[in-house]
């Protein structure tokens, strides 16, 4: 039971493009609802890629995941009693409830930059938010998350890394975990085929 | 005299309807608040220039605005993987005067968790305010970058940067607020 997306809060729709386009476009995604709270995502993977591989094995692992999209301004637990608006975070991942869930919260519709190894800014697509989130929610929930929270900043840097090499953006500096708002180089998750939503129009998220 | 920072007027400067969402087309609507503000010192200051936090007191139909950094108390012991960006500041010269918008969305909606399997979404409809307070911090001196440090130090690190100020002003009624004509609300006609 592992992957899920939140249909109480925030846009599934938007969830479920950027989870698409992290496996590029595989018509191996499918979803499915468990009840009125989440959507089950289930994959069979038909090529390999970083993307295809981390949403494979999230799907395949042991524990439960909640993927929640949500729009600039909406305020966020921050952990520590307050709130904070999910724009000046991109994304973030709780530790495990008392049922074991993950859940990660990342920002659809807001423009962020991250720093290369040279310390140029470089953009931070909304799929690439979700796949460094969903990087820290693997590590969670297969015990493998490391000690400290610029390991696991780095950590998921790292697996970052593989899936902007697979889409051919610039890669991010590991030891970097700041960033801000801005578009960096501009640069954009490239468009795959079949993202289309009913009307037509390309869902590509990130682009 | 140093700088000192004076919020001079506050208000609530038109509503904007967002561009539209790529999946299914519905357009957000937000407000624009303007700040007023006035360097009364005879240096420099920098001045937070982003909204850092948002809250609806209901009670009193107030609409809490924040451009400074909030007391983040203790250091959680199961933190999530979180990391703020750094405040962006503008500086306003001796004397100066300058003018922040800050965007608020008019359907202020709050994720919490409870005993389902996902977040929830508390939603509350900021037509309905009354009052509008604001506080911002000004300082002599810039925010200093330490890209290393952990979330929870940067946070009370930034809460003790710089001299606070607030104000809170009455609203009037917000339904009749016409839309701002951006170039997004011009294609429509």
């Amino acid at each position: 039971m592992p992957l899920f997306i939140n249909r109480l809060s925030g846009s599934a729709a938007d969830a479920t493009a950027d989870l698409f386009a992290i496996v590029r476009c595989d018509g191996g995604l499918g979803q499915s609802d468990v009840n009125n709270q989440v959507t089950r995502i289930s994959y069979s993977k038909t090529n390999a890629g970083a993307g295809q591989d981390r949403i494979e094995a999230l799907v395949n692992s042991a524990g439960n995941v909640v993927i929640t999209a949500a729009p600039s301004g909406t305020m966020i637990p921050d952990g520590t009693g307050g709130t904070v608006p999910i724009n000046l975070v991109g994304g973030v991942t709780f530790a495990p409830d008392a049922n074991g869930i993950v859940q990660v919260v990342y920002c659809f519709n807001t423009q962020m930059f991250v720093f290369d190894a040279t310390g140029a800014q470089i953009s931070l697509p909304r799929s690439i938010i979700l796949f460094h989130e969903l990087s820290h929610a693997f590590h969670r929930v297969n015990g493998t998350f490391a000690a400290t929270t610029a390991l696991q900043e780095s950590q998921a840097i790292t697996d970052e890394n593989a899936y902007r090499a697979q889409v051919g953006l610039a890669l991010r500096d590991p030891s970097r975990p700041d960033g801000g708002a801005g578009t960096g180089n501009g640069q954009a998750v490239p468009a795959c085929s079949g993202m289309t939503n009913g009307a037509g129009q390309n869902n590509c998220c990130g682009c | 005299m140093s700088s000192k920072l004076a919020i001079t007027d506050l208000k609530v400067a038109g509503r904007r309807k967002m561009l539209p969402d790529l999946v299914d087309g519905h357009r957000d609507i937000w407000f624009d608040i303007n700040i007023d503000i006035h360097n009364t010192g005879n240096t420099s200051c920098y001045v937070i220039d982003e909204l850092r936090g948002l809250e609806y007191d209901e009670p009193s139909q107030t609409l809490i605005i924040r451009l400074c950094e909030s007391d983040p108390g203790s250091a959680p012991k199961n933190a999530p993987n979180l990391r703020l960006i750094m405040p962006r500041t503008i500086q306003v010269k001796p004397h100066g005067k300058a003018t922040i918008t800050v965007a608020v969305p008019a359907e202020l909606k709050t994720l919490y968790a409870d005993a389902s399997f996902s977040f929830k979404t508390k939603s509350v409809d900021l037509l309905e305010m009354k009052k509008i307070r604001c506080t911002m911090v000004s300082s002599a001196h810039p925010i200093e970058l330490h890209p290393t440090e952990s979330l929870h130090e940067m946070r009370h690190r930034l809460t003790q940067w710089g001299d606070s100020v607030t104000r809170e002003v009455s609203v009037g009624s917000l339904r009749q607020m016409p839309f701002i004509k951006s170039a997004v609300n011009l294609k429509e006609r």
